[in-house]
């Protein structure tokens, strides 16, 4: 019954809902989720494309320990990240959702959610296992409707090797992989300087710029 | 307000009959009958003895509260515009919309045939009490509650952003 409800119709319904409750409408029924995607009104718009990025707050380790919360300037609401199921370190807003690390996991393990929706996914591991590496994000805009939020890459840059079982230490890992989301896979880009994989590693605090078609990380002075 | 100009010349009240998709009629004034546009437009076209119209799409329990509802908006605006012509006060509007929330206040079911209704008939006030109606409902709740005040079967195995 209401999820055959006609687009047009829906769409109007839609039209009324603020971003939050929207993204909720959509993960309903594949239907009501085609029709947030193929009849966009202008509060689909702000719901998805046009909508400000996260403020993230981050742990407070002498507290509750993984207490995450982050704030939608355009809702000015602060949403809390405590419906995951595992303690996290946020990254970067990308679209409406917000993409972290899971804290317990020594190798980079990334996953996305919806605070709106409160839904979570992990990512496929990387190619080349490694911990501490550098990670930026990089939203496509070639994508003009209003499911672009979900286009987008990572890119993850040095860090240690995990080290072989049974001796053998770790060492550094000079390569660059990436994460289409389109696609859903990471792919190697290629090799790098040791020097940039040890500066890359050595100070990781995810500061990333895209700017331009580059891509900025911050790296140690070191090395 | 024409009415209003001399009532004791008013000719009898006109009527027309709507019979419902379970084949009950419903006889109604015209000027009720006309706050849907559907009818509205088709009015015109018709001889003035053969003013009956087949709501295939409409069972009799919708068409019983959409006939209500025609019939209070039509009388409300009589008395609102009577207020403001002998300049009185009054709270009709106000009186209106209370009676509107009443009126769209029931199970998710019914609104899902009124907003039906109203749609097909094309009542635009209806449609649009109906529609803010739906949205309201849907507003604040998470996807699980939606999916069970509603009764939608959970057949998305698509994520929010996968891509297709």
């Amino acid at each position: 019954m209401w999820n055959s409800i006609s687009f047009d119709l829906l769409a109007r319904i839609f039209s009324f809902l603020p971003p939050d409750s929207l993204a909720c409408a959509a993960s309903t029924c594949k239907d009501w989720y085609t029709c947030t995607k193929s009849h966009p009104t202008s509060t689909l718009l702000t719901g998805t494309r046009g909508n400000p990025p996260w403020f993230l707050a981050m742990t407070i380790p002498k507290h509750h320990g993984l207490s995450c919360y982050a704030y939608n300037s355009d809702l000015r609401r602060w949403y809390s990240l405590e419906f995951l199921p595992h303690p996290i370190h946020p990254i970067a807003p990308v679209g409406n959702l917000i993409l972290y690390r899971l804290a317990n996991s020594p190798p980079l393990q990334l996953a996305l959610c919806n605070p709106f929706t409160k839904k979570c996914v992990s990512l496929p591991s990387l190619n080349t296992l490694r911990t501490t590496p550098a990670v930026g994000v990089v939203a496509m805009d070639t994508d003009r409707d209003a499911s672009s939020s979900s286009n987008f890459r990572i890119f993850v840059a040095g860090g240690m090797s995990v080290a072989p079982r049974g001796g053998g230490g770790a060492s550094y890992e000079p390569t660059l992989e990436m994460y289409d989301s389109r696609v859903n896979k990471w792919q190697n880009l290629g090799l790098m300087p040791i020097e940039f994989a040890v500066r890359l590693t050595v100070w990781t605090p995810n500061e990333s710029v895209y700017s331009m078609g580059m891509l900025y990380w911050i790296t140690s002075a070191r090395a | 307000m024409k009415d209003s100009f001399n009532p004791s010349i008013e000719p009898p009240k006109k009527t027309v009959t709507l019979v419902s998709s379970d084949g009950y009629d419903f006889e109604v004034e015209e000027e009720v009958a006309l706050e849907s546009q559907v009818i509205k437009d088709g009015f015109e076209d018709k001889a003035v003895d053969d003013r009956e119209y087949l709501l295939f799409n409409v069972h009799s329990d919708t068409l019983e509260l959409i006939i209500k509802y025609c019939e209070k908006h039509v009388s409300s605006r009589k008395s609102i515009s009577a207020a403001a012509a002998s300049s009185s006060s009054s709270n009709g509007e106000e009186a209106l919309k209370e009676w509107d929330e009443h009126f769209i206040s029931v199970d998710t079911n019914t609104l899902y045939d009124i907003l039906m209704a109203a749609d097909y008939l094309n009542i635009k006030s209806l449609l649009d009490l109906a529609i803010q109606k739906v949205a309201d409902t849907i507003h604040g709740r998470s996807p699980e509650q939606i999916r069970k005040k509603f009764n939608i079967e959970n057949d998305s195995i698509i994520d929010p952003w996968a891509s297709e």
